[in-house]
């Protein structure tokens, strides 16, 4: 039924031409027509690649706190 | 030790710091210019081998300079004893053979001067100096370095390590200079190039250090036709001093050391010195970067110290176009996981990419602004294409599949957005080594063409950019020109 509902969602935002960012999306991948929007958001440009292209998370500010975060890793 | 021979070096970041280590090591005395005062306070707590708590000090926020290309080009710098060593992760894969090499086929103006046997020494004096942790095998494309402390990636991630073998890549332990496995330190960094090659050096007059000068420029003699003297500015007095020396060391980063030598114009050199050809500032290129998190369906041993993995290899790439990854453990609780061989569904990753240097991404004296001392401000001109991002969008992509290859189903929780220029922090080629004049501005010994007493040792001598961090390779290179200049200067 949790699986109907979140294709149901995912199909729909597909349709309308909204990109996805809630994490259902990468459970479900919903069909496109077309190649996924280009977004800008921060000033990245999050590059299409083809229709079966797979769901990528939206890119985050990098805050400072993230920032640490990830240096850390090295 | 003769004063005719003195060299001023300026700068103490690891370029300067290694070339002046090099040249008292020697017999030559070096007087070095720093425009900061100290060492940046911070703190580091190591433990069983693990950074578990580090507080970098803040960057400087440059000024001085104007952006022209993408208008979110990072320009932090750092005016402190130790230059950038005193933030940096500490990286220090060496280049491999091809790097040097790959980009002869795309054309002759990216043929490097040197080839990775000629560095090969050098590498390994930088190395002895830095404390050095690292599994010590040869792995594809990242040949082994020096290392004082081993460690291997973990026995579960062999599938990885095979999955990668299969694509020509390596998998290994990120060589890292961070020092002995226990440290309690009142800075950021185990190795600070201040701490670790100047601060043991014997005193003046072998070893003079001028801290607060912030080298504005350097004097021509045209009788003579060489550079005679630096002249900088004292940061508390802003009195302007001059330094006579027989050579000049520039190893101001690889943004301000073009700006010297553009500040350095005179009637002999009038767009600036070791700028004949037009080619100063020109073929600016950095490290594209993104950060993202991975989750994976099966537990993985938490990766502390991070591993490595190395690019695809130079016959299978685009040319001058690839990718690294560190894969690492978050956190505190990351990183003690991995001493106990603690499981985690959940690692962190950073990419660096590459970009093909161009010239026209430049740097150069801006037209109508200024900087605090009256000259003109640097003009930064840099953005990354398509072609530069796409490269790094597929390194996404392809890191998904090889860890699929290996078992293990990957997805990409988060993005952090770096993907600008200077995000890095890894700015090179703005004083590009050539052998010939025609496509660079220092020779394979990085002296200028036109003015064989004056040297430019840090990044911004690289001829291209590989996708390994650069400042082992920025060392080696400084060890290696600072050899030459010792020779030479012994000879006179």
């Amino acid at each position: 039924m949790e699986l109907r509902r979140r294709e149901v969602l995912a199909t729909a935002a597909a349709a309308l031409g909204v990109t996805v960012v809630s994490s259902i999306a990468s459970e479900v991948q919903a069909p496109r027509a077309t190649a996924p929007r280009v977004l800008t958001t921060f000033g990245l440009r999050e590059h299409s690649i083809g229709p079966s292209t797979p769901w990528r998370p939206r890119p985050k500010k990098a805050t400072p706190a993230r920032r640490r975060r990830f240096e850390g890793i090295a | 030790m003769s004063d005719d021979r003195r060299v001023v070096v300026i700068g103490s970041g690891p370029a300067g710091a290694m070339a002046a280590y090099e040249l008292v090591r020697k017999g030559i005395p070096v007087t070095m210019l720093e425009t900061g005062a100290d060492i940046q306070r911070g703190a580091l707590v190591r433990m069983v081998g693990r950074n578990l708590y580090r507080h970098l000090p803040p960057l400087t926020k440059a000024t001085g300079f104007v952006v022209t290309g993408d208008p979110q080009t990072y320009l932090d710098y750092n005016y402190a004893l130790g230059g950038f060593s005193n933030q940096w992760t500490a990286a220090v894969p060496r280049f491999c053979a091809e790097d040097f090499t790959a980009g002869e086929q795309v054309h002759e103006k990216y043929r490097w001067p040197v080839s990775y046997s000629d560095l090969a020494p050098f590498y390994e004096i930088a190395e002895r100096t830095m404390e050095i942790t690292a599994d010590p095998s040869d792995v594809p494309n990242l040949p082994a370095g020096y290392c004082d402390y081993q460690h291997q990636v973990p026995e579960d991630w062999q599938s990885v390590r095979r999955a990668a073998l299969k694509y020509g890549q390596g998998f290994t332990t990120m060589p890292l200079a961070d020092g002995p496995p226990f440290l309690l330190l009142r800075r950021g960094t185990s190795f600070n190039s201040y701490s670790k090659l100047l601060a043991g050096l014997p005193a003046e007059p072998a070893f003079k250090l001028i801290t607060r000068a912030h080298a504005l420029r350097l004097e021509w003699d045209g009788h003579k036709k060489k550079a005679v003297a630096a002249i900088y500015c004292d940061r508390q007095t802003m009195a302007q001093n001059r330094v006579s020396a027989s050579a000049f060391v520039v190893a101001c980063g690889p943004l301000n050391s073009p700006k010297l030598l553009f500040n350095s114009a005179c009637n002999d050199h009038p767009n600036g010195m070791g700028n004949g050809a037009g080619l100063l500032g020109r073929y600016l290129h950095d490290h594209p970067r993104e950060w993202w998190a991975v989750d994976v369906d099966t537990p993985l041993t938490s990766l502390s110290p991070p591993a490595y993995l190395t690019r695809l290899p130079h016959a299978s790439s685009d040319p001058l176009l690839a990718s690294s990854w560190t894969l690492g453990a978050f956190g505190t609780v990351g990183k003690i996981k991995s001493r106990f061989g603690l499981k985690t569904t959940y690692f962190g990753v950073q990419v660096f990419g590459t970009m093909v240097p161009e010239e026209k991404y430049y740097v150069g004296p801006a037209r109508d602004e200024k900087d605090e001392f009256g000259f003109p401000a640097l003009q930064v001109h840099i953005s990354f294409d398509e072609s530069v991002l796409n490269n790094v969008v597929k390194a996404r992509e392809h890191l998904m599949q090889l860890m699929q290859d290996a078992g293990y189903k990957g997805t990409i929780r988060e993005i952090v957005h770096t993907l600008f220029p200077g995000t890095a922090k890894h700015y090179g080629g703005a004083a590009r080594m050539h052998a010939s004049p025609k496509f660079g501005v220092t020779d394979g010994f990085n002296r200028l063409h036109e003015i064989a007493n004056v040297l430019v040792v840090d990044a911004s001598c690289f001829t291209t950019g590989a996708e390994k961090n650069p400042t082992l390779t920025v060392m080696a290179l400084a060890a290696r020109s600072a050899d030459r200049l010792a020779r030479d200067l012994r000879a006179m």
